[in-house]
């Protein structure tokens, strides 16, 4: 009963998802389909507080760009992106000193 | 597998593996005290070193410039003539030159010559030079964009796999700097792209993971395959992984 009526709180315009970072740390977010993903990246890299150029957001091994859409990703409810960070060879060995 | 052409003795930099130069002692040892041969080795090794691609290209876009742009040009054509008959007499002169060639790569690059075998070097002859010198306004194009002052503009945006390559991610082919991720995905995009583009030639079938897939891989215990499951379907990339003849993986450590 419950869960019928939670279900039309959300719009069918509208899916949650979820950002993973390299450190297995979520963030959910519900997005328009139509709308760009800019906003959902800066509100991301807003809340890690690192430059949103820091990021490089992947959706199963493809890199998403902050113009596209949802639609055009075929994105789907409870899917999941990936933020990755700048690599760099030779980071070990800096570290190392 | 010509850079630039030895005609004009002026201008020998980087000298063409079938060189009449090279082609006068395809077989000798390594040891002669002959000025010539160690010319000769050398001009190879520089080739070699040249031949390491697109690392390298700073320095092959320093040996061009050298090239005044006139003699190049009839060089060039020159060059055209006598390799075409060269490619007749390489037929039957393909063995020697691959024991020559596996001599050459001894001081430094043996994985390069291991991946080219006899076909592959006819093949490479055939289709003609894969290294051109460049003209003037390519030169120009490089030098600005490896400018610090070209940092943030987008020199390049790959549609297909959504890599833009900036003026500053491009500071990292530099002399003295480290790779970043970004040239190393595009580059095995670009890699990808070469081999759909030409099944004939490169007839491996091939697939790149790019360098987050390790990271993405071994996240948690062990191997995650749950993370990665929806890397390889058969929808996305169009084949099935299991019919690739090379699976490349790569990953920064």
């Amino acid at each position: 009963m419950s869960a019928a009526d939670k279900k039309p709180l959300i719009p069918s315009s509208h899916i949650t998802v979820k950002i993973k970072s390299q450190d297995d740390i979520c963030v959910y977010y519900r997005i328009k389909k139509d709308v760009e993903l800019r906003a959902m990246m800066q509100a991301y890299s807003d809340k890690v507080g690192v430059e949103m150029s820091a990021f490089k957001f992947h959706l199963d091994g493809i890199r998403i760009k902050p113009n596209q859409t949802p639609n055009e990703l075929e994105l789907e409810d409870g899917d999941e992106i990936d933020a990755f960070v700048y690599q760099i060879a030779g980071f070990s060995l800096y570290h190392r000193h | 597998m010509a850079i630039v052409p030895n005609n004009c003795n002026r201008n020998r930099t980087i000298s063409f593996r079938h060189s009449p130069v090279l082609k006068a002692r395809p077989d000798k040892p390594v040891s002669s005290s002959c000025s010539n041969t160690t010319r000769t080795s050398s001009l190879r090794q520089e080739f070699h070193a040249s031949c390491k691609g697109f690392l390298r290209f700073k320095l092959w876009v320093r040996a061009s410039v050298s090239l005044k742009k006139k003699a190049a040009r009839c060089l060039r054509d020159d060059h055209k003539d006598s390799q075409s008959q060269q490619v007749v007499q390489d037929d039957d002169r393909n063995e020697e030159h691959s024991s020559s060639t596996n001599w050459g790569f001894k001081n430094g690059n043996n994985f390069l010559v291991s991946s080219i075998d006899k076909k592959k070097l006819v093949e490479i002859s055939v289709y003609g030079e894969p290294f051109l010198p460049l003209k003037e306004e390519e030169v120009a194009q490089v030098k600005s964009a490896f400018s610090r002052s070209n940092g943030m503009k987008i020199l390049v945006s790959h549609k297909k796999s959504n890599i833009d390559i900036s003026g500053d991610t491009l500071q990292c082919l530099m002399p003295n700097q480290w790779l970043n991720d970004e040239v190393i995905n595009l580059y095995l995009e670009l890699l990808k792209e070469r081999e759909t583009r030409d099944p004939q030639k490169y007839f491996f079938k091939c697939h790149f993971f790019n360098t987050f897939f390790y990271i993405k891989l071994v996240s948690g215990s062990g191997y995650n395959y749950k993370a990665v499951s929806k890397w390889t379907t058969k929808r996305k990339l169009g084949y099935a992984l299991i019919d690739c003849d090379i699976v490349r993986f790569s990953f920064f450590c």
